[in-house]
């Protein structure tokens, strides 16, 4: 009796904590479309190469993942879409090439917009599945080595953290294939493992280079006392400096590498404030001579520090930089190269064809076969990092954006001639771009370029592109632009256009004339103010370390005198007079670390007091979530962001219809709350963990289109139906959602792709009715069906039913069945065209065991099309009559078959006074269906059948009113079959009466409805 | 009552934690018919409608322990064989010329090797020389499951051995699997996952088997098999698979006969 109670208690325990526990909702029903663009790649950071087959190639990417190619580069697929996607270094297992990969995340290109990484990662099947293996706090895996003996033993470079100290930097070792980790050289908490090479012929000899670095959010420092080369000859237990002839004094980033032919033979490009560029050694490290010191070697040594080896000639080695340079002397002189996207990072031979290589660069990977002479560009790695992205009012919407180093386009969300192909992408703006909009009236498209070096006005009808961007006034400091420049359109004013400086800058003529409507707004710290002095050993004054900038600027929509103004600096400033008066919000809001970077202020469509503020610390070190709202003009503040969001944020968007609801782009995926901020979850179906760095919801369609950083424009079609997912609802074991009546898509078009075909083409919506409900469980055992049916309970169609726990959503393309068709020689294609039903009421039966659940919907024509009502009526009128004659033409030919068949079965003595019926009945069965020929060239004369279809496919495949010929011809083909049919009564009556006469069985015929149920 | 009702709860809640993989699979073959009966099944036949891009084309199929192997479809009221196989000789029938063409040697030696899974791959694995392990658990929309690897054969691809492995996911509840996942060896899709969901669990003898199946890749339904129809151990005539002879008349005018054919 106690242990019942005790049982009672604990299960009773065990529910009270469940009923506590908030558990995400499966909302898979709820997929990301990728729309590219594939006009342009993104950032590639490392190539890797099967040793044996040719046509094996893993890609990895600054922000989209890891990418495979199995032929040799002409597709790639993604294949790391579970995990974050900002990827260091690539690893091949050399004992088991076909199965094991390896994946060390974080990019090591230490640029300001990098992301950070998530561990390393281990594949056993080729990249298919992965499996975390630790090192999760290490941000930035430089490099793996697997032993070439043991493949349970891995060396391991990494990095580190990019914006603040770390003790995970360093050489790591593993024994037991990734269990446990030991490290095994650490310097400092500043300086990490930018490479580390392994000598091929003995794995106890290695060479490990480290970098001291740092950035923050005003300046970026590379190089210091504690940046060396070292050597070990014992597999790591002993390390010693090697740097014999390099440059006295602080070192940078030295990139490394070893010519596989002659493994001594080694090759290093080393910063310093002297005497940089590319040293040799042939003695192992021992001894060093300096070699070149070309720009194309010394360029941006934190971007560019690879190195790479012919594998046959040990003095052809090429340098990663602005273009590259290759030398075919040992690395005396070099020769620029060229004739791809620049910013090159990385490059790999063939390890058997030397002449065969790939390269990787800002802008995507690009394939040689003669060693660097010409390229191929890959079309099919889609990993553009948007900054910032914006959508327009048209149907349907255009997105526009800006890419890091890719320059700034639009495109539109869908096109008819089979999806958004790279050539539907505009160009609107060089450089890096950021924020793009469309004129709310105007054919003007707005566009900039890096730390307001270029804002560009373009009148796409005139063709006039003209830079209208702020200059600093008589008596202005010099104007602080950041890197990613705060431009912002009015929601109120059509022509009005604002940019912040370290002022705000508004235009009431698109851009013509400008005036400031504040004072300095940031901290204009002048600690802070450090860009011409950025870069440490190399200068490094490209703009992108402009800091105590406006970063974000928000007219409300409800009150075009209530502008609110954040700052990367921290400041949160609002005027609600139009600019007259600032007050920095900063102070009220709880638990906000000083100075983080204020990343998106949004003004809510709901209520003029209402805002919301994403603040990002992770460039002060800090990857925390930081998402706040006011409901009065920011005197108080609410921390929305929970720990259900697992790291930091740069995006949020409202929901257009519902307040509660809300997005947040983090570093790594979306977050979506239903209950204004108390709980959130990842929405993950084909919207991997990118960052997320801008959102915008269409309010017509209620489409969510999320700007990634390195996985192009995502759109969430139907993201609108998670509203209807309340608590009461989720109690029920079926329950079908409401849905607003549903067009029928009446556009077509031409596909007009042709040798581009492995070019990646961004999918387009379904315009199918989405008939969507929610299971509070999986239906695993037993029937379930889902039925439409007409308002008079006619079935229309059965659909299947899908049946995960939670959301699904099953499509409808508004059609029938496909009519039955008589039996023939051949095939009639046209006749697989099902009718598309009639605009109106339909009822859906959704039957799961014995329970039966009902919702009506509504189908509706569409209203941009301009088909009378009268031309829909007569379409629908004449496919159904062709429709119903091809089933009837069927049911003939069945007939007459059945009755060949029993005479054909007849012994021979009972054949003689059906013989001439039998062939007058074959006479007319060959004027029915095609009796011989195939189905391509060697096709026979089209019979009655092969016309009535192809008629049918011509009236049934359009949506209006047919052409008078079409009309004409059916009524020919109508007579035909009437009189095919008086025909056929005649000789089944006289054959029927002679088996009377003779008192011989009936030949037996189905009825109609009988043979069309079959 | 309530006492045996708590007891297996309890027992439910321990059990999931200290699973391995042949545990699973007892559970899976005792709540399907059990292990004896399925190992009486010899051939299987399933009749029902192949579901894609709004097109229902009946079916029907038949698979033996023998290595026999039917796939036939009803076009358009004509039997057209994509595939008979009598476990040497492949062959389908050309959709443009509607004669019977043979199958590349590849695919033969591949399909040789599928012998293996009739009924069930996961039947006397380790007999079959195929390698089974628990390799973790997953939600599968939004329900939980043991993730399985299987191991079995390599296959064949233009001229290349290759590993073939599947997971295979199981409700972690019922026992069954609810989703089976490979990655397409080859094409321009070579290296994406294709799913194939398993629902609608029914009787067919003896047996409980899904009763329909549904491909999707990247998350869209490329194509749904709903089975009206499973036959064990079928009387069927081997004579359908023999390839026809060159100056034998096409296959599509020669009946083909199938024990208990749906129509």
């Amino acid at each position: 009796m106690n242990k019942l109670i005790f049982s009672s208690c604990l299960i009773f325990l065990i529910f009270n904590v469940y009923a506590q526990e908030y558990k995400p909702i499966q909302l898979d029903a709820i997929q990301g479309r990728h729309i590219g663009p594939a006009i342009t790649s993104g950032r590639i950071t490392d190539i890797e190469l099967h040793p044996n087959k040719s046509n094996i190639v893993f890609v990895g990417t600054a922000g989209g993942g890891v990418w495979k190619s199995s032929d040799a580069g002409l597709n790639f697929s993604p294949v790391f879409d579970e995990y974050c996607q900002s990827i260091g270094t690539i690893a091949i297992d050399p004992i088991n090439p076909d199965g094991v990969v390896w994946v060390g995340t974080g990019e090591t290109w230490t640029r300001n917009s990098t992301s950070v990484g998530c561990g390393i990662f281990k594949s056993e099947d080729g990249g298919v599945k992965w499996k975390n293996m630790g090192l999760e706090n290490t941000e930035r895996i430089s490099s793996i080595h697997i032993s070439r003996k043991d493949p349970n033993v891995l060396f391991v470079g990494v990095l580190g953290a990019l914006w603040g100290d770390s003790k995970e930097r360093g050489v790591y070792k593993t024994i037991n294939g990734g269990k446990s980790w030991k490290k095994i050289l650490f310097i400092n908490e500043r300086t990490g493992c930018s490479d580390l090479i392994v000598d091929p012929r003995d794995e106890n000899i290695m060479y490990a280079s480290f970098w001291e670095f740092r950035r923050q959010p005003w300046s970026f420092v590379s190089g210091g006392e504690s940046s060396a080369l070292y050597k070990t000859i014992d597999g790591g237990q002993h390390w010693k400096k090697i740097q014999n002839g390099f440059p006295k004094g602080d070192l940078g980033r030295i990139a490394i590498a070893y010519a596989p032919s002659q493994p001594d033979r080694l090759y290093a490009v080393v910063e310093a404030k002297k005497r940089a560029g590319m040293y040799r050694s042939d003695d192992a490290g021992e001894h060093w001579r300096f070699m070149n010191g070309d720009f194309a070697l010394t360029v941006r040594p934190f971007y560019f520090a690879r190195i790479a080896v012919d594998p046959i000639d040990p003095d052809v080695v090429i340098k990663a930089g602005l273009m590259g340079a290759i030398s075919r002397d040992g690395g005396a002189t070099f020769k620029p190269m060229g004739g791809f996207h620049s910013d090159l990072h990385d490059i790999v031979f063939n390890p058997k064809y030397p002449d065969m290589i790939y390269i990787g660069t800002d802008g995507g990977v690009y394939r040689s076969l003669n060693k660097g002479g010409s390229y191929d560009f890959v079309d099919n790695i889609p990993v553009g990092q948007f900054y910032q992205i914006s959508i327009d009012d048209a149907t349907p919407f255009n997105v526009y954006g800006g890419l890091q180093d890719n320059g700034s386009w639009f495109a539109p969300s869908e096109a008819l001639d089979g999806g958004v192909s790279a050539r539907k992408w505009t160009g609107v703006g060089y450089g890096d771009g950021f924020r793009v909009f469309k004129h709310k009236t105007r054919p003007i498209i707005y566009s900039e370029m890096q730390s307001g070096e270029g804002v560009w006005r373009y009148n796409m009808k005139y063709g006039d592109i003209k830079v209208v961007k702020p200059y600093s006034g008589p008596n202005d400091p010099k104007l602080r632009f950041n890197w990613n420049g705060a431009l912002a359109l009015s929601p109120n004013h059509p022509d009005r256009l604002y940019i912040g400086s370290q002022f705000l800058h508004v235009s009431e003529d698109r851009g013509d004339t400008w005036r400031k409507l504040s004072g300095d707004l940031t901290t204009n710290d002048p600690a802070k103010l450090k860009q011409d002095n950025s870069g440490g050993l190399s200068l490094d004054n490209s703009g992108a370390e402009n800091h105590c900038t406006i970063f974000t600027i928000e007219e409300s929509p409800l009150n075009d005198k209530v502008i609110w103004v954040g700052t990367d600096d921290g400041n949160l400033q609002l005027t609600r007079d139009g600019g007259k008066t600032w007050t920095n919000l900063v102070d009220n809001i709880p638990g906000l670390p000083p100075h983080i970077w204020c990343y998106q202020v949004l003004a809510s469509k709901f209520e003029e007091g209402t805002a919301y503020v994403v603040y990002d610390g992770h460039t002060l070190n800090d990857k925390k979530p930081y998402l706040y709202k006011t409901t009065d003009f920011g005197r108080h503040w609410r921390a929305l962001a929970t720990e259900d969001i697992k790291t930091f944020l740069r995006s949020v968007a409202e929901d257009v219809h519902n307040p509660n609801v809300l997005y947040v782009g983090s570093e790594m995926g979306l977050y979506i709350t239903l209950d204004g901020g108390a709980h959130w979850q990842r929405i993950k179906k084909n919207v991997p963990p990118v960052a997320i760095h801008a959102i915008v919801q269409d309010p017509k369609t209620g489409a969510l289109v999320l700007g990634t950083h390195g996985r192009g424009v995502i759109i969430l079609d139907d993201i609108g139906l998670v509203q209807q997912l309340t608590d009461e609802v989720r109690q029920e074991d079926v329950h079908f959602f409401d849905t607003s009546p549903f067009i029928m898509h009446e556009k077509s078009a031409f596909y007009t792709g042709g040798n581009d075909r492995t070019s990646f083409v961004g999918s387009n919506p379904r315009h199918d009715a989405k008939i969507a409900y929610y299971l509070k469980k999986r239906h695993l055992f037993g029937k379930m069906n889902l039925t439409v049916f007409d308002m008079n309970d006619k079935e229309i169609v059965k659909l299947t039913p899908l049946k995960s726990k939670g959301l699904n959503i099953v499509y409808w393309n508004y059609r029938m069945k496909a009519p039955k068709v008589a039996k023939g020689k051949t095939f009639v294609f046209n006749s697989l065209t099902a009718p598309r039903v009639k605009a109106g009421r339909y009822k859906l039966v959704l039957t799961k065991g014995k329970k039966r659940y009902e919702k009506e919907i509504e189908v509706k024509y569409d209203p941009r099309s301009n088909y009378s009502k009268e031309d829909r009526s007569i379409q629908y009128e004449k496919t159904m009559k062709l429709y119903d004659m091809q089933q009837e033409l069927a049911f003939l030919v069945y007939e007459i078959d059945a009755y060949r068949d029993y005479y054909a079965a007849l012994p021979q003595e009972k054949k003689a006074p059906l013989q001439v019926l039998e062939q007058k009945m074959k006479e007319l069965h060959d004027r029915l269906v095609v009796t011989k020929g195939d189905n391509y060239v060697g096709q026979a004369e089209p019979q009655l059948r092969e016309k009535l279809s192809k008629l049918y496919g011509d009236i049934a495949n359009y949506f209006g009113r047919p052409t008078g010929e079409q009309l004409n011809n059916l009524n020919k083909l109508e007579a035909t079959f009437t009189k095919s049919q008086s025909i056929w009564k005649g000789l089944s009556s006289k054959f029927d009466g002679i088996l009377s006469k003779n008192q011989w069985e009936s030949v037996k015929i189905r009825s109609y409805e009988a043979y069309l149920k079959a | 009552m309530k006492n045996v009702l708590l007891v297996l709860l309890l027992f439910a809640g321990i059990g999931a934690f200290g699973q391995n993989v042949d545990e699973i699979l007892n559970h899976y073959f005792e709540n399907t018919g059990g292990k004896d009966n399925w190992k009486k099944v010899k051939g299987v036949k399933s009749i029902g409608v192949m579901k894609m891009q709004g097109m229902e084309i009946p079916f029907e199929g038949y698979q033996s322990t023998n290595g026999e192997m039917l796939q036939e479809a009803d076009f358009q009221g004509k039997k057209m064989i994509f595939l008979a196989f009598d476990g040497k000789v492949a062959w389908g029938v050309n959709f443009m010329t509607m004669k019977a063409e043979k199958k590349d040697n590849e695919m033969v030696e591949n399909l040789k090797k599928q012998v293996k899974d009739v009924p069930s791959p996961f039947l006397d694995y380790k007999e079959k020389g195929y390698l089974v392990s628990l390799d973790g658990e997953k939600e599968i929309d939004g329900t939980p499951t043991y993730r399985v690897k299987l191991e079995k054969d390599s296959i064949k691809i233009d001229g290349k051995m290759i590993p073939s492995v599947e997971y295979y996911y199981f409700d972690k509840e019922n026992y069954v699997p609810i989703m089976k996942e490979s990655s397409i060896p080859v094409g321009p899709m070579a290296g994406q996952k294709a799913e194939t969901y398993f629902g609608n669990y029914q009787e067919a003898g003896d047996l409980f088997m899904p009763y329909e199946m549904t491909s999707k890749m990247n998350g869209n339904v490329v194509q749904s098999m709903v089975m009206n129809k499973f036959e064990i151990n079928p009387e069927f005539d081997t004579s359908v698979l023999k390839f026809p002879e060159e100056d034998a008349k096409s296959p599509e005018e020669k009946p083909v006969k199938m024990q208990g054919a749906g129509k």
